[in-house]
């Protein structure tokens, strides 16, 4: 039977793999997976619309959108974090808390990147850092950068510089050149040609000096859970344009097939725990104490509160020019989903 | 130059896996890989010697050693488990704590197998539950059991009965046709030929009525570690005997590819942490706070204490009808690792 060929770029993603690897099919679609750093996919699909569907930054989704971009979302999201809880800080820099970063200067890896504007946003409205009383660092060049691809300028009134090329957010933070810096993500040591902190990660200082800003990351996100009733997203799936036009069915097929990926993985999630750590049965019961059987939820419905705050946050911050609307962003056939 | 060829059988386990997948290689020897579950491949090896190397139950090696099997094992110990603290018991059983085990109906897989040799030794000499004076229901039918390979019979003042063909620990559990088993992992795990539970699972029973023996795994494993100093161990890996004669050098040589395959695991050990789990650091840190940066040591020296238990245990159950000597069970060019 014939079938649409799409090819179709993400990040491995244990919710989305068992799509990629062929395990979960959607129907009518034959996938031709390229697996790829975040960092290097959005910057090739808003600079060049390499791919028909594609893994892509919530944040850079809505500037995009915007300033006119053609692609439509869909309404799943794997990828969750406890953005805000990354941050290291310098032991020098006389921060003890969060409340502390006012005044500091913060390294950032792209300005407008979701986990940036989550890190903004809940460092202003929990810990009541104004965005406008610290000073960024960005990492990325503006060649390299999603935001070089949107055709991004620092916001008025932000403190605004760029990190030196021979230098790194890691580089800068160790040699307290930063107070504080978003280095603790999972993407740490996976090399990219965008972001350099892997690669220059700062040599001859003492590594000691670098700790937390959260030291205890699970009281934190139990306490972020409870007031906020979500897990941070930071990317989503998009269909080009063209293709979303010329075959309307492509984008609720693709969502079934996500929804089943998803399952095909919570089925199989506890045996997937390495052995290693002992006690997963344990650890994941502490998780799911915190925040739910299902910490991914997708759908517009089950996230509107995420995505509404995600929509404020990037107004507010000054990356979009007005309050997009929710009902814009997702494939008609799955907003109601 | 020509390498040596072994067919290699074991279960998929983190820290084998890239020496199975061929990301290590042992000098000059090319494995030809084969998984299998262990139920599996032990009834297999036991039987009819299939394999040159192979996964194998401590316990049932050192039944067919000293029954005279012709196989030699190298110090390699890459899966280990708190065994007994795997047991769960039916609410109406008046079991309230592990010591309330006397004089009740426990299950057990197959009576001669690692697990259930920890199991009895650790609640005989731990929490006071003597093995005579338990009843003991064994699922595996004597065709398809370890034992039945290595010729097992009930040791003398042993209370042992079969599990009937058509039921499992597991319906016998839930409709407390029998008080305790150690069924928490047969559910989750995947199906095999030769245990029930994973067959016959009982999901129609009321699951609400089984509970934890040891509820708070975790602290249970502190105190066992306190104790005991060691992770119990329930499987090694043997070369059988005629090409360990032909080949004496293979042992070091395989041996020094599990080392290194062990240590790839470790380093990789975060990463493959699903991002599902949140926590994955902190839990990590958990885990090495309650066993040690190497819960899983290598080489005879580091486990010497572990084995001389499982000796005595093997002897004092009547297993083994005398104490199996260390230095006969793996291979002479192992001994000082």
């Amino acid at each position: 039977m014939p079938k649409l060929r799409l090819s179709f770029i993400s990040a491995f993603n244990e919710r989305v793999d068992p799509l990629m690897r062929g395990e979960v099919q959607p129907e009518g679609i034959e996938i031709v997976p390229t697996y790829s750093h975040p960092s290097e996919t959005f910057w090739r699909q808003l600079k060049f619309q390499e791919f028909e569907v594609g893994e892509m930054s919530m944040s850079s989704y809505l500037i995009a959108r915007e300033r006119g971009f053609d692609m439509i979302a869909l309404p799943v999201f794997p990828s969750r974090r406890l953005f805000h809880t990354e941050f290291s800080y310098h032991t020098d820099s006389g921060i003890k808390k969060p409340e502390d970063l006012v005044g500091k200067r913060i390294g950032v890896g792209e300005y407008q990147q979701t986990a940036a504007l989550w890190q903004r946003g809940i460092l202003e409205h929990d810990f009541g850092v104004s965005q406008f009383k610290v000073h960024w660092y960005m990492e990325r060049t503006e060649e390299l950068s999603h935001g070089g691809a949107t055709g991004f300028t620092p916001p008025p009134g932000i403190s605004f510089q760029r990190i030196p090329p021979d230098k790194s957010m890691a580089s800068m933070l160790v040699s307290n050149e930063l107070d504080a810096a978003a280095i603790n993500s999972p993407w740490k040591n996976t090399p990219n040609i965008i972001s350099r902190s892997h690669r220059i990660p700062g040599t001859g200082v003492d590594p000691s000096k670098v700790k937390l800003l959260f030291g205890d990351r699970k009281a934190e996100g139990k306490r972020f859970f409870q007031k906020w009733g979500f897990l941070p997203v930071n990317h989503a799936y998009t269909i080009r344009g063209d293709i979303y036009k010329k075959y309307p069915w492509v984008a609720f097929n693709l969502y079934s097939a996500f929804v089943k990926a998803k399952a095909a993985f919570n089925a199989k999630l506890l045996d997937s725990i390495p052995s290693g750590l002992f006690f997963g049965t344990e650890y994941l019961a502490m998780t799911q104490e915190i925040f739910g059987a299902d910490p991914y939820p997708y759908g517009v419905k089950a996230n509107r509160k995420m995505l509404e705050t995600l929509i404020d946050f990037s107004h507010e911050q000054g990356l979009t020019s007005k309050k997009a609307k929710i009902e814009e962003l997702f494939a008609e056939s799955t907003r109601d989903l | 130059m020509s390498e040596l060829t072994l067919s290699f059988v074991s279960n998929y386990n983190e820290r084998v896996e890239p020496f199975m997948n061929g990301t290590i290689k042992a000098a000059g020897i090319e494995i030809i890989p084969t998984y299998s579950h262990p139920s599996e491949t032990f009834w297999r090896q036991l039987k009819f010697q299939e394999f040159e190397v192979a996964e194998m139950s401590m316990s049932s090696y050192l039944i067919a050693r000293s029954r005279g099997a012709d196989m030699i094992a190298l110090p390699v110990f890459p899966s280990r488990r708190f065994f007994h603290a795997e047991q769960s018991y039916h609410v109406d059983s008046g079991i309230k704590e592990p010591s309330d085990l006397n004089g009740k109906r426990i299950g057990v897989g197959e009576y001669q197998q690692t697990a259930a040799l920890w199991a009895r030794g650790i609640l005989e000499h731990d929490f006071g539950v003597s093995q005579y004076k338990v009843r003991w229901y064994m699922e595996r039918t004597e065709e398809l059991s370890h034992g039945g390979a290595t010729g097992f019979t009930p040791p003398p003042g042993i209370s042992f009965n079969r599990i009937p063909p058509d039921k499992s620990m597991a319906t016998m559990l839930v409709n407390h046709e029998i008080d305790v088993a150690p069924i928490a992992g047969h559910l989750s795990r995947a199906v095999n030929v030769i245990d029930r539970s994973t067959r016959i699972r009982a999901a129609e029973g009321d699951w609400s009525k089984v509970k934890p023996l040891f509820p708070d795994e975790i602290s249970e494993a502190r105190r066992f570690i306190a104790k005991h100093g060691f992770v119990p161990v329930n499987h090694t890996y043997i070369i059988r005997g005629d090409v360990y004669r032909e080949h004496p050098d293979a042992a070091v040589k395989l041996y020094d590819a599990f080392v290194r395959a062990k240590t790839h695991a470790a380093e990789t050990l975060l990463e493959r942490i699903p991002d599902a789990l949140v926590f994955g650091p902190e839990f990590l840190a958990m885990t090495r706070d309650v066993l040690g940066d190497d819960p899983f040591p290598y080489g005879i020296k580091a486990n010497r204490a572990m084995l001389e238990t499982l000796v005595d245990f093997s002897h004092e159950q009547g297993l083994t009808p005398q104490k199996m000597k260390i230095e006969e069970l793996f291979a002479a060019e192992t001994l000082r690792l």
